[in-house]
């Protein structure tokens, strides 16, 4: 629906397309001024937190891993993190290597989906991935055949399933066999190829010329670029320095409010502060320990070294995917002689009766960022207590701000000679920018633009 | 067509059952309760290989590349169904009629997780040459799609009969593998589910 004055009307759309999931945005213009940026978030997995008191505390893998189909492997990580981190556990050695190697076919998989059937048809000025398959049907069978690749790294790891069923608290309940390990090594090498050309490719888009102020927040992953973290790292204001931090400090450090406009929780730094999880922030906190192969291709599409323009966030996903396939064939190459030596996985013993109950708490960088679990067990491993906060749910803020200074910038160039269809297009890439997986979140996104006279 | 990978025992000629929905998202689960139901019969087992899917387009091409006969079990809300009536109503696509994506447009609309689904992967595999040779659609007509696991009543008394449908459909009925696709059945359904908009 589209009322046209210059000063006073109102655009809607019933559902924004290629996002994980369904929400609402709404963008009110007054004079020609934004005066409100609502992004509404109907479903939070507060079902799910509910759903899991009361469950032995080796289920919520299973459990969560129901939350997102985009992104199973990351929930499993976080819950199996905090588990093991309540009970005492620490998995390392062979088995956190092919925890890595499943998590890198969760990213190359998503991480695809998104560069380039979710978000590159913005930049190639087509509607979705199938107009795109009109004009340039290899660009999308190149799509294909590297999210495969992603995906036989998971189901060789986490077993065939809609949601990967080998994966258990403490470990796996199968080692896959050395020969299925090697047999991902050959689609793998072509993966690598693929995801350069990828990355090559979108770096010629044309981007907007956009800053923005970022607080980041990404996974402590020691010697790694942030998949796991021992802990989190703020990024400090104004360029001073970072911030390290425990997972137990999460929950004190990140405030999470209900916000009128949705059901779920907006999540803020202490200070009040909203911040960025995902790619932007891994590669600004991180880009050092990307794997050299990504680095390479990062520098030689022309990657700044901090990226706060969330427009060329694809070309950051773009470097992720080639950090993840090197990254998963140096594991295979180091797992393929040890798989088979150990056990599939560890004890991770509840507290007995009579003990106090324990708490743990878990954080994995999903695709599109810092995934956080909490859980209290009781004596006999019963949960009592469950929270998870999802990477969209912490970036909702920031997302806000973001259409808010996009819409702004396009009614300052433009005035009311803006079309309501190039606002609402550019609201809706804005929105990618962040791929935000509302799927974990919540359900369809309308997006209504606003424009009223003043009064 | 891409080669299915190494050590796969899956074989082109055996139909492919796809069961797409989410067990924790109410009746959206009626695909992968459908497929329960299958596996329970030695009929079904035998002759087709079930596999549950979260309808995500390209997830949905992966899954039949290669096959020649494929049967996706999903939920439809047509928008018709009332809390009095049309939950679990069958809806059977098949032949032309099941790769038409005009056809199967509203299909998962406000079901699934996601804002694409069975109508974007038939576009999209028909842009790449990637459509199985024969698709047939079950469609279950669903009540509610809230948070949780379980079934509605009415969804959950129509798992049997769109297991009947999948079964014949899959070859592995009463019918035979005589009567697959495109059958007069296959008509009769689909004239019955034209309250779908299409």
């Amino acid at each position: 629906m589209t009322h046209r004055s210059a000063a006073s009307r109102t655009v809607r759309v019933d559902q924004l397309a290629r996002v994980e999931g369904e929400g609402a945005l709404h963008v009110e213009v007054v004079d020609g001024e934004v005066t409100d940026v609502r992004l509404r978030i109907f479903e939070p997995p507060r079902f799910f937190e509910g759903f899991l008191v009361g469950r032995a505390h080796t289920e919520p893998p299973d459990i969560t891993a129901r939350i997102c189909g985009i992104c199973p492997v990351a929930y499993q990580m976080s819950a199996c993190r905090a588990v093991e981190d309540a009970c005492g556990v620490r998995v390392g050695g062979t088995l956190a290597d092919l925890r890595r190697l499943l998590y890198c076919g969760e990213w190359i998989e998503s991480h695809t989906l998104h560069v380039s059937m979710l978000h590159a048809p913005d930049f190639m000025g087509v509607p979705s991935a199938i107009e795109l398959a009109e004009i340039d049907r290899p660009t999308v069978e190149r799509a294909l055949r590297l999210k495969k690749a992603g995906n036989l790294v998971l189901e060789t790891i986490g077993g065939r399933a809609i949601h990967p069923v080998n994966v258990r608290v403490g470990g796996f309940h199968r080692l896959p066999r050395p020969e299925e390990l090697s047999s991902l090594v050959p689609v793998l090498r072509e993966a690598l190829e693929d995801a350069r050309a990828v990355a090559r490719w979108v770096a010629g888009f044309r981007f907007p010329d956009v800053e923005m102020d970022y607080r980041f927040v990404v996974g402590d992953d020691p010697g790694h670029y942030p998949v796991f973290g021992d802990g989190f790292v703020i990024d400090g204001p104004g360029g001073s320095s970072p911030t390290k931090l425990p997972c137990a400090a999460f929950a004190e450090e990140v405030v999470e409010t209900h916000v009128e406009h949705s059901t779920a929780l907006h999540a803020h730094l202490r200070s009040g502060d909203g911040y960025l999880v995902g790619p932007l922030a891994r590669y600004a906190m991180a880009s050092e320990r990307l794997h050299p192969q990504a680095r390479e291709v990062a520098g030689g599409i022309g990657l700044e070294p901090v990226v706060r323009n969330p427009f060329r966030s694809i070309m950051v996903r773009a470097v992720e995917v080639v950090h993840a396939v090197a990254t998963a064939l140096d594991v295979l190459d180091a797992l393929v002689d040890q798989v088979g030596t150990g056990p599939a996985a560890l004890e991770v013993p509840a507290p007995g009766d009579g003990s106090p109950p324990v708490v743990g708490h878990g954080i994995t960088e999903a695709p599109r960022g810092l995934l956080y679990h909490r859980y209290r067990i009781e004596p006999g491993g019963t949960i009592a207590e469950a929270t998870i906060v999802p990477p969209t749910s912490q970036n909702q803020p920031t997302i806000e701000h973001d259409l808010w200074h996009v819409a702004e910038d396009m009614l300052a160039a433009r005035g009311d000679a803006l079309s309501d269809d190039d606002l609402r297009h550019r609201c809706e890439v804005a929105i990618r920018n962040h791929d935000p997986c509302i799927s974990c979140a919540t359900h369809f996104l309308d997006l209504t633009v606003e424009r009223r006279p003043g009064p | 067509m891409t080669a299915l990978p190494a050590g796969d025992t899956r074989g082109v000629d055996r139909p492919l059952v796809l069961g797409v929905g989410n067990r924790f998202r109410g009746d959206d689960g009626v695909g992968p309760a459908v497929l329960d139901a299958l596996a329970g019969r030695p009929a079904a087992v035998a002759v087709a290989d079930l596999r549950e899917l979260d309808g995500e387009p390209t997830r949905l091409l992966d899954a039949w590349d290669g096959r020649r006969r494929v049967v996706v079990v999903d939920a439809v809300r047509s928008g018709t169904a009332t809390p009095d009536g049309g939950a679990g109503r069958l809806v059977v696509l098949a032949g032309a009629e099941a790769v038409d994506p005009e056809r199967v447009a509203r299909w998962r609309a406000g079901v699934s997780g996601h804002s694409a689904g069975l109508a974007e992967a038939i576009r999209l595999a028909t842009v790449l040459g990637r459509l199985p040779d024969e698709l047939c659609i079950v469609g279950v007509e669903v009540a509610g799609v809230d948070e949780g696991p379980g079934l509605s009543p009415a969804v959950a008394a129509a798992v049997g009969a769109a297991a009947d449908e999948v079964c014949r459909l899959a070859g592995a009925g009463e019918a035979g593998p005589g009567e697959g696709p495109g059958g007069q059945l296959a008509g009769h359904y689909a004239a019955g589910g034209a309250d779908v908009p299409g």
